[in-house]
């Protein structure tokens, strides 16, 4: 019976035609110094709307390279704006960030992509993904045609993320992949992905720079980016079980705003489905299909689950106080 | 009716209270408290401690102590943790002297129990857990920045390791930035988190606007009755300066935090808050407060949040005089003296007894392995009378290893009465590969804090003195650059030409067999004409000739 019925339910059901269970996001910002804030505020902005549309923190990788809301250059403490009229502030008090400073490096960044972490490296800094998970990787920092800098001290190779991403696929930790890097020629680092399944878009093509979009004259920097500002925009209209279509954000890129061209990787490699029918909360949110069972009862499941053995608090009898000093 | 909606609320709020007293001999209390003093220059202290006690047993029920941080502590076998994340430092020589204060940065203190050969395996693990639930980069300490001291930082609960080194590792990372996402994961630990209680008054844009804010995270075994307790203490304090805040000494919890008290989390056996009184004519609003025993007054914010919003003030009027501070028995300055950054130098720390009588000190100091110290420059000398040296009673030296390990300096020494002491030890800075430098190598890398403990009235008190910044040589960072393109190039050059000398070969061919490009040809008739015009006729008879020659070919 379940099974007619699981099947009658993806039949008629809009937009759940898809094979993921689960949705991830790797957010990275890598550069460091006050007056790359427009990268820190970028990187938030998309970590805050993709909380917003639902993935919680144990599934978002949070990597920045420098601390800008407790620097004693930040007029207003403990708060970062990505806009002039300080709207939103996106440091709230529930931000997780799981790479600060000196940890994000290239090869932190490979090492979570990957999953070949030392052992013992807690959870909250691990990206668990399977095959059947979307995963969002955002990239913002300065770059250049085919790398990318990290902290200003060593960069990315293109040719090495698309190595990294083939592992990816290779490990089958992904499903479905959304790649997005906003730089400077930020086309060569999407151009030599190969891998299927994944959509890259940059912001500029190679030869082009990625633009800034204002600065607020009280925090005396720039405070966001072109690209990233137009598509926060499209962003901020989607709600959490909305059907909103990967081709209606593509659409917002014109020249004329983002004063650059984006350029995509090789939409031909993405074979599971078009663009014009992938959801945008296929990748920015984590709405999940719900099947209901009519079958059992909560107390009933509770009751199956084994208890296993738990460790004890040992009282050693052996226990003292010691003296604090030697003299 | 609102009468009969608080009288519900208050029923259900003390319900789970009645619950969770006593479950199976277990007994768990748990205490709010906020201590708020008032310091010189018109600044205001506030500490909040937050304490879990509980006497479970078995590991199982407990419910006011946090899940995750109780799971680490028995996977790992901790005897005792200690970690404090802090920004500013405490200025006792302004403010007074205190009894909780911490070095700037991250420091991390833990006791093990168990096999002495696992602790260091542990001591990672302890270290990346820890790091994941509070986000701080604890997990990048390496063994190149951990200790274990010998004399120093003892356990201060019951412990099975009597005290021994080998069961205790101390890292310390002077630079970690504190910010609001250490916050959110240390209120989560709280049994009511940031909802309800003295936490809910923290908020990150108000605290983390202050002089001095240090976060503290200590677990520790007590004697309770007949039976072992762990007490977990979670500490926050904060130096205001309403002055620069608003540009009055008169200050407000809705001023200085943002918020008021609305309720009181319904598992704390008691919230209470101690405001010290500052001086004659200020005032203490509202004046629901009881006096405590010559110190100031006392807030059971438990029972007045049940009626009523609390929001403590106090009035300073504008010919009040400076707070009183109990001024420290022992003040420490550490400080790097040399010439350039590249010149060897001295680490100097003075340590000032202001009491009449001499104090034994104990004192600490960890000196990454990249300052190579001269040990035998090692001196303590009495400033106060004509610098003469003092003998220290007791001296610990840990040499460093390269890349492994750093120095640790103990020494036991005793200040004589209202003198100022002197330790200084001569450095050489090292060249480090140009890959081991952090990211901004410019700004150069922090020493940790010495660790002074002395006795004062019985009572062991710890003080950290300042962490200095050095400056490290720094190569030039574009010189791998250059190298290669300077490397490329003469490559190119030497074996480009030694290539085509050796691979090509001169031959001789006629020249009208040569084809000739469209250029050389117009240039070649040009000259021609030219000839032409200079020599007269016999150029035009030779090239009628060749004419003629060549037109005869052509036709057969």
């Amino acid at each position: 019976m379940n099974w007619i019925f699981l099947l009658l339910l993806s039949l008629f059901t809009p937009g759940f035609n898809t094979a993921h269970t689960n949705n991830w996001a790797v957010i990275v910002d890598a550069s460091r110094y006050w007056f790359n804030y427009r990268h820190v505020a970028n990187a938030l902005s998309i970590y805050y709307s993709v909380k917003r549309l639902g993935i919680p923190d144990s599934h978002i990788i949070l990597m920045l390279s420098d601390d800008m809301a407790c620097n004693p250059r930040n007029p207003t403490s403990a708060q970062i704006f990505n806009n002039r009229d300080r709207h939103v502030q996106i440091y709230p008090d529930d931000v997780e960030v799981d790479y600060r400073d000196s940890e994000v490096t290239v090869e932190n960044f490979f090492r979570v992509l990957t999953d070949r972490l030392p052992e013992g490296t807690p959870r909250s800094k691990r990206l668990m993904s399977d095959e059947n998970s979307n995963i969002l990787v955002y990239l913002t920092g300065h770059g250049g045609d085919g790398f990318l800098k990290f902290q200003d001290t060593e960069e990315m190779n293109a040719m090495e993320l698309s190595d990294v991403f083939q592992q990816m696929h290779e490990k089958k930790r992904y499903n479905e992949l959304l790649f997005m890097i906003d730089t400077c020629q930020a086309g060569s680092m999407v151009l030599p992905i190969k891998s299927p399944n994944i959509i890259g878009v940059g912001s500029s093509t190679v030869g082009q720079d990625s633009l800034s979009h204002h600065g607020d004259h009280e925090i005396g920097v720039y405070v966001i980016d072109r690209w990233t500002y137009y598509t926060l925009d499209f962003l901020e209209k989607i709600r959490p079980n909305s059907q909103a279509k990967l081709k209606e954000l593509f659409r917002v890129y014109s020249t004329a705003d983002i004063r650059s061209t984006p350029q995509y990787s090789n939409l031909k490699l993405f074979n599971s489905r078009s663009i014009d029918k992938i959801l945008i909360t296929d990748f920015f949110g984590s709405v999940r299909q719900t099947v209901l069972f009519n079958e059992g009862t909560v107390e009933e499941a509770l009751a199956q689950r084994t208890v296993g053995e738990e460790a004890l608090f040992l009282v050693p009898n052996n226990l003292e106080l010691v003296s604090q000093l030697p003299f | 009716m609102i009468l009969l909606l608080r009288a519900v609320a208050m029923v259900t709020r003390l319900l789970p209270l009645l619950l969770l007293v006593t479950t199976t001999h277990t007994t768990e209390t748990y205490l709010e408290h906020l201590d708020i003093k008032h310091l010189p220059g018109s600044k205001v202290h506030t500490e909040f401690t937050f304490t879990s006690t509980s006497t479970s047993v078995n590991g199982r029920d407990f419910n006011i102590l946090p899940r995750p941080l109780v799971q680490i502590i028995l996977s790992y076998e901790v005897e005792e943790l200690s970690l404090t994340l802090t920004q500013g430092m405490w200025r006792d020589r302004l403010w007074g002297f205190t009894e909780n204060t911490a070095p700037p940065g991250a420091q991390f203190l833990v006791w093990f129990g168990g096999k002495s050969e696992t602790v260091d395996t542990r001591w990672q693990h302890v270290r990346n857990s820890i790091s994941g639930i509070t986000c701080a980069s604890l997990g990048s300490l390496s063994s190149e920045d951990t200790v274990s001291p010998l004399f120093s930082l003892k356990p201060t609960g019951l412990t099975t390791t009597k005290g021994d080194r080998d069961y205790v590792r101390y890292g310390v990372s002077p630079a970690e930035v504190v910010c609001t996402e250490n916050l959110t994961p240390w209120l989560k630990l709280l049994p009511c988190s940031s909802s309800s209680g003295l936490a809910s008054l923290l908020d990150s844009s108000k605290i983390y606007n202050t002089a001095y804010h240090s976060l503290s995270l200590t677990v520790r075994r007590i004697r309770m009755g007949d039976g072992i307790a762990w007490v977990i203490e979670q500490r926050i304090s904060l130096v205001f300066a309403p002055l620069q805040l608003y540009g009055r000494a008169s200050w407000s919890m809705k001023g200085l935090l943002g918020r008021t008290l609305v309720d009181t989390c319904p598992v704390a056996s008691s919230t209470t808050i101690n405001v010290e009184t500052p001086g004659e004519g200020a005032t203490v609003t509202p004046n629901l407060h009881t006096p405590l025993s010559g110190k100031g007054v006392t807030f059971d914010a438990g029972n007045i949040t049940q009626t009523k919003i609390l929001n403590v003030a106090v009035n300073i009027p504008d010919n009040a005089g400076p707070a009183r501070v109990v001024p420290p028995a022992i003040h420490v300055h550490t400080y790097i003296s040399r010439i350039s950054s590249s010149s060897s130098g001295h680490i100097v720390t003075l340590f000032t007894n202001n009491r009449d009588t001499d104090i034994t000190v104990l004192y600490m100091q960890v000196v990454p392995w990249w300052l190579r110290l001269y040990v035998h420059t090692m001196s303590i000398t009495d400033l106060s009378s004509s610098s003469s040296p003092i003998t220290h009673e007791k001296l610990n030296l840990d040499l460093a290893r390269d890349r492994e390990t750093p120095y640790t300096l103990e020494i036991v020494f005793t200040i004589p009465a209202r003198s100022t002491a002197k330790f200084s030890i001569q450095f050489d800075p090292l060249l480090l590969r140009w890959n081991e430098y952090p990211p901004d190598a410019h700004h150069g890398r922090h020493i940790p804090s010495g660790v002074v403990s002395y006795k004062d009235n019985e009572q062991v008190v710890r003080l950290y003195s300042d962490s200095p910044l050095v400056y490290l040589p720094t190569p030039d960072f574009s010189m791998p650059f250059n190298v290669l393109c300077l490397v490329s190039t003469v490559i190119a050059i030497v074996y480009g030409s030694i290539f085509s000398l050796t691979t090509k070969e001169l031959a001789c061919i006629k020249e009208n067999e040569v084809k000739k490009g469209l250029l050389i040809q117009l240039i070649t008739a040009l000259r021609g004409a030219l000839k032409k015009q200079e020599t007269g006729s016999g150029v035009v008879k030779k090239e009628q000739t060749e004419q003629n020659e060549n037109s005869e070919g052509t036709k057969k």
